[in-house]
């Protein structure tokens, strides 16, 4: 339904990435097509290895397609693309910095400036949503997995980017805190009017938060479908999946994608 | 040869004595025996035992009660300190009138300690020496760290330098000392040269190696938030090496004690070194070995800093 505008906010026109490893070639991403609108929640699902963070670092300027134009606001990416607020599926904490100091680092720099309470403030609210209180003053070394992941989530939520890149945010939570995250990002994304490229391997959580549902084949990575979401929002995140039309859509979408992760495993 | 023959008999004669202060010990020298007594009461039961009686007494009782008594801290501590009365005693009391003269004595050696205390050559010299070794020390940290950093962030300059530079940090920066004799004469810049250009390479080498192990992750995440370059260095590049900086800074202290120390003996005016070289120029065993025992005290404060230092900052972190 929120699909925004109708220009793309980010585009991939023919973008495909070779990367040459040694003397061999890896085809990680055959040439595809795909327009992520704005205000747009897009969820990326497939097996590993299909190119879909590679997809990610595209958008984010951290790679240069082999072919194609990736652009973003109707402009070519060729540099680092500071619109996009990214969360790597590698934690990338700052080890020497508490969860807090870690959470408050983009409110630090220059182009935000924000005044010294209000960060304070703000990082408060970030910890209290991402459920780590008590854990301000813990150094990323002694948080969990799980714990480290949600800091990360705070410190890409707390400056607003207009565009979230997430590359399998919740892997590493148990099921019931993963609940929790789908639910407070849905109502953050929502809030804000973000536009959303969400990785994940679990099809349940990408219908659940997801407008759009692209679904990858086994490497060399091409799109194989897209489908469209269109449960009414704002969506429960703790219920929907026993609704009759979240059924059908999982059924349909896991037909496509069953194969292609049998596929990848093989490899 | 005769020196051969007289470091001989000393040793052969210290075996003896070590051995009838153990059997006859007991009366005359009083450490051992509260030793031996402490140990001995601990040992009481488990020697108990009629089977075991023979094997502890004959012999056993020595090797048994002090492994037992040096586990306790008063154990250790008295046992170093009667170590130390006894070969300092052998020192004192064994060598002969012509070995004297190559080896002094220890109460010799502190008579010339508390002259030069009480006349103020002590304090002249290891100020010299410790301000010569701060003064390189501080220079060529600052400048191994500025260097480290720049290189690091320019890595082609790096790369079009980096020939000459592990060609100078492989060469052993003390041949150059008779050069900076020359060029600095036998004053304190010649000490504090060859102080700064070791520690230079060896702060700029563990610089160096910190800027290229930062994770290269962590500064895109940062460029990526809108960090400006200069943030990305202060946030991420800085803290990050920081750990490499102190590991190269502590290992460089004790090159710039002992480069310090090599610069004196070589060619200088004062200092610890010098009154080394100086003593031992004159033939005046007492002051040379007086020299190196302020060097000991020195060596072992320096140590103990450092070791307080690395606790204090393991802490913080």
């Amino acid at each position: 339904m929120p699909r925004g505008d109708l220009a793309p906010k980010i585009s991939l026109a023919g973008v495909g990435k070779t990367f040459v490893t040694r003397d061999r070639e890896v085809e990680a991403l055959q040439p595809i097509d795909l327009a992520i609108l704005d205000h747009e929640f897009v969820a990326l699902v497939g097996p590993s290895g299909c190119g879909k963070s590679t997809i990610l670092n595209l958008i984010a300027g951290l790679l240069q397609p082999s072919g194609g134009v990736v652009s973003y606001d109707g402009m070519a990416v060729s540099e680092l693309n500071r619109q996009v607020g990214y969360m790597t599926q590698k934690d990338t904490l700052l080890p020497w910095r508490t969860a807090a100091d870690n959470i408050r680092i983009a409110l630090e720099l220059k182009c935000r400036a924000v005044p010294r309470a209000e960060a304070a403030a703000r990082v408060a609210q970030m910890i209290d949503l991402v459920g780590l209180t008590g854990f301000e003053r813990h150094y990323p070394a002694e948080l969990s997995g799980g714990m480290r992941k949600r800091v990360a989530l705070a410190r890409t939520l707390i400056y607003e980017p207009e565009t979230l890149l997430m590359d399998e945010p919740f892997g590493a939570l148990d099921a019931q805190l993963k609940l929790l995250m789908l639910d407070q990002l849905q109502e953050l994304t929502r809030q804000r009017r973000m536009t959303v490229v969400f990785v994940t391997h679990d099809l349940g959580e990408a219908i659940t938060l997801a407008d759009r549902v692209v679904v990858f084949s086994a490497r060399p990575g091409r799109i194989r479908t897209v489908r469209s979401v269109d449960l009414p929002r704002p969506r429960d995140v703790f219920r929907i999946r026993f609704t009759e039309d979240f059924s059908h859509l999982h059924e349909a979408l896991w037909d496509e994608l069953q194969d292609e992760v049998a596929r990848g495993t093989d490899v | 040869m005769s020196e051969a023959n007289y470091s001989a008999s000393p040793r052969g004669r210290g075996l003896g004595g070590g051995g009838r202060g153990s059997a006859g010990g007991p009366a005359p020298q009083p450490p051992p025996p509260r030793g031996r007594g402490g140990g001995g009461g601990r040992l009481a039961p488990p020697a108990a035992p009629p089977p075991q009686p023979p094997p502890a007494r004959g012999g056993g009782v020595f090797i048994l009660v002090p492994a037992e008594f040096f586990a306790t801290r008063v154990g250790r501590t008295l046992a170093r300190l009667v170590l130390a009365l006894i070969l300092l005693a052998m020192w004192e009391y064994l060598p002969g009138a012509d070995l004297r003269f190559w080896m002094s004595g220890p109460v010799e050696i502190v008579a010339r300690l508390w002259s030069w205390l009480l006349d103020g050559s002590l304090w002249e010299n290891v100020g010299a020496t410790l301000s010569a070794m701060a003064l390189g020390y501080a220079i060529g940290t600052a400048t191994g760290i500025a260097l480290g950093l720049l290189f690091g962030l320019m890595p082609r300059l790096y790369r079009v330098l980096s020939p000459y530079i592990t060609a100078l940090y492989a060469m052993p920066k003390i041949a150059l000392a008779p050069l900076f004799v020359i060029v600095f004469g036998i004053g304190i810049q010649s000490k504090v040269a060859l102080v700064a250009i070791t520690v230079f390479f060896l702060v700029l080498n563990s610089t160096l190696d910190g800027v290229r192990n930062v994770d290269r992750d962590l500064t895109r995440a940062l460029a990526l938030m809108g960090a400006t370059r200069l943030e990305v260095i202060g946030k991420v590049l800085v803290p990050a090496t920081l750990p490499w900086i102190f590991t190269g800074m502590r290992i460089a202290v004790r090159y710039a004690f002992t480069n310090t120390l090599l610069a004196e003996l070589i060619a200088s005016n004062s200092g610890i070194g010098f009154m080394i070289e100086y003593y031992s120029g004159v033939f005046d065993s007492t002051g040379t070995y007086a020299a190196i025992l302020v060097l000991v005290i020195m060596s072992v404060g320096l140590t103990e800093v450092l070791t307080q230092i690395e606790a204090r900052m393991s802490h913080g972190r």
